[in-house]
């Protein structure tokens, strides 16, 4: 079986790294490697989820992942290498984690802080978080 | 003319600000929903008289608002109310929890998820505000303000903030529950010596106030974290946009 990565993406720069290194891993090993590109969205308060259907709330999620996940589709096209992608709605790191095991990956890869720079230095960032959740090796580009 | 030399007066201010970003940013964000599905015409249409009537309801309410609050037992109701809107605003989205209006794509069903918004969460925004203002009209007046341009422009923030700081999300709901702790102690019904003969009454009330919505909030997220991430994995939430083909 090829192995398969797990590359968590925000669209952020540490991310895009992450991405880089992924091709560049791809590109110098002989097997095939499969990459699942993952953008989790944060979910909205039910205080505005009550007003608005779940449809309509779906599709934002679609686009604001489709968008989180842009550039580095971009990269991963450009390099020629395949991938499947996933937009999941949730609380970020444990599903991440959750995901990876679902989906039998055999590591993480991720950049060392996403979006949430002053958060991350006050509160531990999402990778921190994944790091400590889950049994899979990780890969942390900086 | 409120005393702007005291800590009083400025916590209040940064406390009004907190509450209009974040319920003023909901109320934007609702009417953006709403309104996402509109051809484009439409849709400014749409917002701008979403944005009107959240505006125009907010302005209204200000002349009950203090009056209400006098009222004795009002309090209690208004403190309880923001109990609930602070656990509101923790609960994630839920599978179930959404309304029942349908994603309609005609500009009559955007206006009628906008108007039972915007009422609602007019109501919520200047309770709130009332209940940080301690009474000074001053604060109300400036918290229906401030709130103003957020609704007009403040979608787009709101929707940032949640994602980059989902924590700002947690502080809302403990800062609400805050905010009704200090409220249900300062109702005219309950006797002066019970907050005098406490020290730091107030104190107490409003923490134990943040502390239960927090902690309310969190429990029934957490509960429904263990349903929706099955949902999650389910077809409908994973979409597999691009089939991973061979290199």
């Amino acid at each position: 079986m090829n192995p398969r990565w797990l590359l968590p993406v925000d669209g952020s720069l540490p991310a895009l790294r992450a991405v880089d290194h992924v091709i560049a891993e791809a590109l110098a090993t002989p097997q095939e490697l499969e990459v699942l590109l993952l953008n989790v969205q944060h979910p909205l308060p039910s205080d505005i989820s009550r007003f608005v259907s779940a449809d309509v709330i779906h599709d934002y999620h679609r686009e604001t992942g489709d968008a989180a996940l842009a550039s580095a589709r971009a990269q991963l096209h450009a390099a020629g290498i395949g991938h499947a992608e996933h937009v999941l709605v949730g609380e970020v790191a444990p599903t991440i984690v959750d995901f990876a095991r679902e989906h039998d990956c055999g590591q993480i890869i991720m950049g060392a802080r996403g979006l949430g720079t002053v958060a991350g230095l006050l509160l531990g960032s999402v990778t921190q978080r994944v790091i400590h959740l889950t049994d899979l090796p990780v890969v942390v580009i900086k | 003319m409120p005393d702007l030399a005291s800590t009083a007066f400025w916590i209040s201010v940064l406390q009004i600000i907190a509450i209009d970003v974040l319920l003023g940013g909901d109320n934007a964000v609702v009417i953006a929903l709403a309104c996402r599905r509109l051809p484009e015409a439409q849709r400014n249409k749409g917002i701008f008289w979403g944005v009107f009537g959240a505006i125009a309801l907010r302005v209204i309410l200000i002349y009950f608002a203090l009056q209400l609050l006098a009222v004795p037992y009002l309090k209690f109701v208004g403190g309880v109310l923001l109990f609930w809107i602070g656990i509101k605003l923790i609960l994630p989205e839920h599978e179930d929890a959404h309304g029942h209006v349908q994603g309609s794509s005609t500009l009559l069903g955007a206006i009628k998820t906008i108007i039972v918004a915007d009422a609602v969460m007019s109501v919520d925004n200047v309770i709130a505000v009332a209940g940080a203002a301690h009474g000074s009209i001053v604060l109300v007046v400036f918290g229906i303000a401030v709130s103003i341009p957020i609704v007009v422009w403040g979608s787009k923030l709101v929707l940032a903030l949640m994602d980059r700081f989902p924590v700002v999300i947690t502080a809302g709901g403990g800062l609400l529950g805050w905010i009704g702790g200090g409220m249900l102690l300062t109702d005219p019904a309950v006797p002066t010596q019970w907050s005098e003969s406490l020290p730091h009454s107030h104190y107490i009330a409003s923490g134990v106030g943040a502390l239960l919505v927090v902690a309310l909030g969190k429990w029934q997220a957490s509960r429904q974290t263990a349903r929706a991430n099955e949902v999650s994995s389910a077809a409908g939430r994973s979409q597999v946009l691009q089939p991973g083909d061979p290199k």
